[in-house]
């Protein structure tokens, strides 16, 4: 009666109790380990990468274009095109996905306005510009020749949108899901989220900047010519609110 | 060989598994304890405006842990106001007839989750928040998106759901430690 203790799988003793004597279950036992190890260390592996944290974007004073507008509040902008650049700051070629991430400036050198930013109070002017049935001349200005989009008109837009600030926090890092890799996509989505601009009261002497992110128009329609950043300020508390527009050359 | 391929895989499902959640977060903010300096005797009126309606904000998981943000929302930011004034009133909205010194609304949170596949990598949680701060006369002193960050581990079957917890407690702990940064030195001008 043998011992079922000892009961051979695939011609190999199983149990400790059933000494190998032959060399087919030593290599059998070194298999296994062998195999146990290498799927610890892959585990290990695997762990460990995808989850690079992107470097902070410094911006320098060259890169960022001056805009014209009332004196006492500095605005400057940035629109980063380049390809190696956006892979390094954000992880992936966004503009692949058809956004282009601009830094945007801006410092309050009164010594008595507050100033109001808000990141969905932005207009671009494009060159030209396709209109989609439902807008309306009021709310897409063309002077010039060139056409511009404000944020509160680009849902009215066929194909050619300002991605609304206020809603990239839910919506932009899912467009961009597709398009990144699947090893950093999480990296990717939240370092858009932390290289964001939001809405900021800027006081004398404050400053803030940060990127917003600019859905390009697809189909044909050329980049954005320029950016107008829209402010609200007052000289102190008792003085009423007024709008002030900067634009800027991109 | 198979019999230790069962064991194995068992083995890094656990390792794999982020458990579904059920959010239990005692949340103990830090900015919410009391700072260096005393709360001043000026009045605020407090409105924390909730989402609108929270199952349009998701499915799941995802419904679950914006219904209970927007629940640690109403109770912390009351508890750090406390901290920067002795005499604060919940409000509804901001009525006409209200004669207090100053208002501070909280909107509606915004969050967003990165989740990652293995039980070592972190996961994050955002939550961003409008606050605004107007005078007794409704002139706006601060209007800002401020911006909490929690990160954590995903963890595994046994810790996944602490590792969740923490990770909700640590983004809303950041956003209060800001915001009362900020709200402070503008009630003090």
């Amino acid at each position: 009666m043998p011992d079922q203790r000892c009961l051979a799988v695939n011609g190999r003793a199983r149990s400790g109790l059933c000494k190998p004597n032959d060399k087919a279950d030593r290599h059998g036992r070194t298999t296994r380990r062998a195999f146990m190890l290498g799927g610890g260390l892959a585990c290990v592996g695997l762990a460990g990468c995808g989850g690079e944290p992107l470097p902070a974007y410094t911006s320098s004073e060259q890169n960022l274009s001056p805009a014209t507008g009332e004196s006492g509040v500095a605005v400057a902008a940035y629109l980063m095109r380049d390809k190696t650049l956006q892979e390094k700051y954000f992880g992936i070629y966004l503009t692949e996905a058809n956004i282009t991430p601009c830094l945007i400036s801006i410092k309050n050198d009164t010594s008595t306005d507050l100033v109001y930013f808000n990141a969905e109070d932005l207009a671009l002017a494009f060159n030209s510009i396709q209109r989609g049935p439902e807008t309306n001349a009021s709310s897409v200005p063309e002077t010039h020749g060139q056409g511009m989009l404000t944020a509160g008109a680009s849902v009215a837009l066929v194909g050619a949108a300002l991605v609304a600030p206020g809603l990239q926090l839910i919506a932009l890092p899912f467009i961009l899901i597709g398009a990144a890799k699947m090893a950093n996509s999480q990296e990717v989505k939240r370092n858009i989220l932390a290289k964001q601009m939001f809405n900021k009261t800027l006081y004398p002497g404050e400053a803030a900047s940060g990127f917003v992110y600019l859905k390009n128009p697809a189909g044909g329609i050329p980049q954005p010519s320029a950016l107008t950043v829209n402010i609200r300020r007052r000289a102190g508390l008792a003085a009423p609110e007024r709008a002030s527009a900067y634009s800027v050359s991109i | 060989m198979l019999c230790y391929g069962k064991w194995l895989l068992l083995g890094i499902s656990l390792i794999l598994c982020a458990c579904t959640p059920k959010l239990d977060v005692e949340l103990s903010p830090a900015a919410t304890q009391q700072g260096p300096n005393p709360p001043g005797d000026f009045s605020v009126g407090l409105v924390v405006v909730p989402a609108p309606d929270v199952s349009e904000a998701g499915t799941g998981n995802e419904m679950a842990y914006r219904a209970k943000i927007n629940e640690l929302m109403a109770g912390n930011a009351k508890a750090m106001m406390n901290t920067i004034s002795r005499n604060v009133t919940v409000l509804s909205s901001v009525g006409p007839d209200e004669q207090l010194d100053y208002y501070v609304v909280a909107y509606a949170p915004r969050v967003e989750r990165t989740t990652r596949l293995w039980a070592m990598q972190n996961q994050t949680l955002t939550v961003a928040v409008d606050w605004q701060v107007l005078n007794k006369t409704r002139e706006t002193l601060l209007k800002d998106t401020v911006v909490g960050e929690g990160v954590q581990p995903m963890g595994n079957g046994f810790t996944g759901k602490g590792n969740f917890e923490a990770v909700i407690r640590d983004a809303m702990s950041d956003m209060f430690y800001k915001v009362r940064a900020r709200i402070m030195p503008v009630l003090a001008r």
